[in-house]
């Protein structure tokens, strides 16, 4: 009897769990920060959420408000909507520009404090605006949110290799070997488009590195496995070609010299085996002979591109590729722990050293 | 009604004390007793003769009309004189007790009463049904005979297969007034003589007439009548029944009953059907292990459904959350109330479904189907997502191999969706939790109910939890 009433209370004093039944909430599946002029209210939030339609059709809804924190932001979404407001679906988080180049950390810690958000939460930069990007009514293609996170896991799996979540933008961050970077999008013809990387010092945002010098940049991360290199050649004495290869990246080390002096020296290698996927050239492909003068070619279109793009980041203080990691590995902590890691990084000579095997030419002949 | 049984139990009482009273009576009042007994018996058959003092009782549907009227053939041609020496000669046994004269002529024997005894008259109709496939264990590969209601019929199929004479059977009679056979078998040697004896003992303390089926009477001996599981082990089919026999089984036959119950069994005995032996040893396994994942199903699928859509609505993948958001947005009640209105009614059809005659069957297959599965979700009733989601737990609840225990899950499976509908997730853990540990109280003859698993003995979870090779199952398992 005593067993009986006890399970009759368990059942009773259950008033407590909060029910969250999936059609009376507005699942957020996307959040864009922006910084406005307001003074009272700097913080742009705009929220995009599915919603059903009353003719049972799946749409969604973009709310935007100002406030002057994230969460203050959020309340003000609260008196916006029907629905009970929940953060447990959030796919992306986008942060304007403006707001990237003041710091993103203090938004990132309070999406990182909320229980319900997963470290696995993407992150990625707008252009101009936040808002306009999760705005932008794209006909037939659905929800913003699903569009960006798919965007950027096929980013991810193509092939750049970088997991661009809270996780590692923090694990970046707080390593101070290395810099995080995040993809940038905009907003281009009615369509929303990858347009480069964003470079961080620390937690801000420095500069924009467009597609073109980002893909070098990929190339000497050691994360990137296989690529494609696409660039305009010099074959011949005044003759141009557009060469296309599919690369893997089959060796990636950096080494530091362990020397005393003062000015520290750093070399890449890099191999990559490649298929020839396009050539405008005229010369045959599959000669062995022509194949080795590619290589060479390409072999020093990517020194002499790789180190106009590595002065450019040892001049702006962002670290990237990670080198200072190597650089901290050769030392001991006191030692680390006195240098000026962006000074000694700035002044530090970065050779590039690169050898490209063409595997095949493609299935021609 | 029940005045009739309670006085005639008092006649019955009454009557035992007569006996003791005279051990030592006489052939007429033996006769009388059996007159008083049987007086309101109108199928009872007498055949009188004219020159003899003597009366032959039987009910016609229990005898061999054949066997017996050669019998009368033989005692017409004999005078009265001669009688004596004819029934003193003959095989006949003489029945001096009033007891086993009810048994006898009960069983299927005429009595012959002369002035002072009784004979037995062993004429007995040997018909029943014959032997069919088996409608509840079927199997595709492996033999399709099934027991029949003739104990007898039964006993020679276990004997067919077990041909040993380490074979032991023991017979006990079960209930106070209307006695049944129930038959004990083991093989010496094999079973353990404990748990003979201990089975022997409580079908012994049974005092219930109503037992009328294998099924009823293991519940008369059980040792957690409470549990929704069910603790015997009972089959309709011959092989299994000599299988366990071969592990060291106890197995219990009961006149008019179809079924043979074995003991002691674990969980996983109800998991194991015979098609398991006749595939190759990684098939066998393989489709134990599917067996394993559809308790899974059947017990968690639907409750999943009810905690992730009112709880925890973060679990829910990206490319899912339109369809589910859809499918959800019409439909008035929170999910626990659809679940459990779309179960029960698909209990109801199951049941439906199952007294039903099959010409009529078929109706409620088709009224089920389309009620069910369009015009519910059209109303806006269920969603979409609860119609796939119960049958899919419906038809992994029809991959158990056992009817019983397949039936417990399901009514174990309604708990879970309404804890689930309470706590969510966390209510799952903890119906896991409960189910986890009363499983592991419960035991059948003192063994424990998940044997192999706990107390853990990891050397025979080849012969329970999958179906390990043939060529070293040297051992029993």
């Amino acid at each position: 009897m005593n067993k009986f009433i006890i399970i009759l209370f368990v059942f009773l004093v259950t008033g407590c769990a909060e029910q969250r039944i999936i059609d009376d909430l507005a699942l957020i599946n996307a959040v864009g920060y922006d910084l406005t002029d307001n003074e009272k209210n700097p913080l742009k939030l705009t929220v995009t959420f599915p919603i059903i339609t009353k003719d049972g059709k799946y749409d969604r809804k973009t709310i935007m408000v100002e406030g002057k924190t994230s969460k203050e932001a959020r309340e003000k979404v609260r008196f916006k909507t029907n629905y009970k407001l929940e953060s447990g679906q959030v796919r992306v988080a986008l942060f304007g520009k403006r707001l990237a180049k003041e710091g993103l950390l203090p938004n990132l810690h309070s999406l990182v404090r909320d229980p319900s958000i997963g470290t696995r939460l993407k992150l990625a930069l707008a252009e101009d605006e936040a808002s306009d990007v999760l705005l932008l009514q794209i006909k037939n293609e659905g929800q913003n949110a699903t569009y960006l996170e798919q965007f950027l896991t096929k980013i991810n799996r193509e092939n750049f290799r970088t997991n661009y979540n809270i996780y590692q933008f923090l694990r970046d961050y707080y390593d101070d070997g290395i810099d995080p970077i995040l993809p940038v999008f905009k907003v281009e013809k009615n369509n929303i488009a990858y347009n480069g990387i964003g470079l961080f010092h620390e937690d801000k945002l420095v500069e924009i590195l467009k597609p073109s010098e980002a893909s070098y940049l990929f190339l000497f991360r050691e994360e990137m496995k296989q690529g494609v290199f696409l660039e305009q050649i010099d074959v011949g004495k005044e003759e141009q070609a557009s060469i296309m290869l599919n690369y893997e990246l089959k060796n990636h080390h950096i080494e530091i010299p362990s020397t005393p002096s003062k000015s520290k020296k750093a070399s890449i290698y890099i191999e990559l085996i490649g298929d020839v996927v396009e050539y405008t050239g005229k010369d045959d492909v599959s000669d062995p002979k022509i194949q080795r003068k590619i290589e060479a070619i390409i072999t020093k279109k990517i020194n002499q591109e790789g180190k106009k793009l590595i002065m450019k980041l040892q001049k702006l203080q962002v670290d990237p590729l990670g080198i200072n990691r190597y650089v901290r590995n050769k030392m001991n902590y006191n030692e680390w722990k006195a240098l000026d890691q962006y000074k000694s990084y700035q002044d530090m000579n970065i050779n590039i050293e690169t050898k490209v095997i063409i595997n095949s030419s493609g299935k021609w002949k | 009604m029940r005045k009739d049984r309670n006085r005639l139990l008092k006649d019955f009482k009454l009557q035992k004390e007569q006996i003791f009273e005279k051990p030592n009576f006489a052939g007429e009042s033996i006769l009388q007793k059996f007159i008083s007994d049987f007086k309101i018996s109108s199928d009872l058959s007498v055949t009188e003769f004219p020159h003899f003092t003597v009366k032959i009782y039987y009910f016609s549907y229990l005898i061999n009309k054949d066997h017996y009227e050669q019998f009368l053939a033989s005692i017409r041609n004999i005078t009265a004189e001669e009688l004596q020496s004819f029934l003193n000669h003959s095989e006949f046994k003489v029945l001096t007790e009033m007891d086993s004269v009810e048994e006898a002529i009960l069983s299927g024997s005429a009595i012959l009463f002369t002035e002072n005894q009784a004979y037995d008259l062993p004429f007995k109709e040997g018909k029943g049904r014959s032997i069919s496939p088996s409608e509840t264990e079927t199997v595709i590969l492996g033999a399709h005979e099934a027991f029949v209601e003739s104990v007898d019929m039964n006993l020679s199929l276990i004997r067919k297969r077990v041909m040993s004479s380490q074979l032991k059977t023991i017979k006990l009679l079960v209930g106070n007034k209307a006695k049944r056979n129930v038959y004990l078998l083991y093989l010496e040697g094999v079973a353990s003589e404990k748990d003979v004896e201990e089975i022997k003992n409580r079908i012994l303390s049974i005092h219930n007439d109503a037992i009328v089926d294998t099924n009823m009477l293991v519940q008369y001996i059980d040792e957690h009548p409470n549990s929704p599981f069910p603790q015997f082990y009972t089959t309709e089919r011959p092989d299994v029944t000599a299988y366990k026999l071969f592990e060291g089984k106890v197995v219990g036959l009961m006149e008019n009953s179809p079924f043979a119950f074995c003991t002691p069994v674990s969980f996983f005995d109800f998991m194991e059907s015979m098609d398991d032996f006749g595939q190759r040893w990684i098939v066998g396994t393989f489709i134990k292990v599917t067996r394993y994942i559809a308790i899974l199903v059947t017990l968690l699928f639907t409750a999943l459904y009810v905690a992730v859509s009112t709880y925890h609505y973060e679990m829910i993948p990206q490319a899912l959350l339109p369809t589910l958001l859809e499918s959800r947005s019409k439909v008035p009640f929170p999910p626990v109330i659809e679940a459990l209105f779309l179960e029960f009614l698909l209990e109801l059809l199951r049941e439906a479904g199952a007294r039903l005659p099959t010409k009529v069957g078929q109706t409620i297959g088709i009224v089920g189907g389309i009620v069910i599965g369009q015009a519910a979700v059209q109303a806006g009733i269920t969603s979409n997502i609860l119609i796939i989601v119960v049958a899919a737990s419906a038809i992994a609840s029809f991959v158990v191999p056992s009817y019983l225990l397949s039936a417990s899950i399901r009514i174990v499976r309604f708990g879970f969706i309404i804890i689930s509908g309470f706590w969510g997730n966390l209510g799952i853990i903890f119906g896991m939790g409960i189910l986890i540990i009363h499983l592991s109280t419960l035991t059948n003859l003192n063994s424990p109910y998940l044997l192999p698993i706990s107390p853990m003995y990891p050397k025979f979870f080849k012969y329970t939890m999958i179906r390990g090779p043939f060529k070293k199952k040297t051992e029993r398992g």
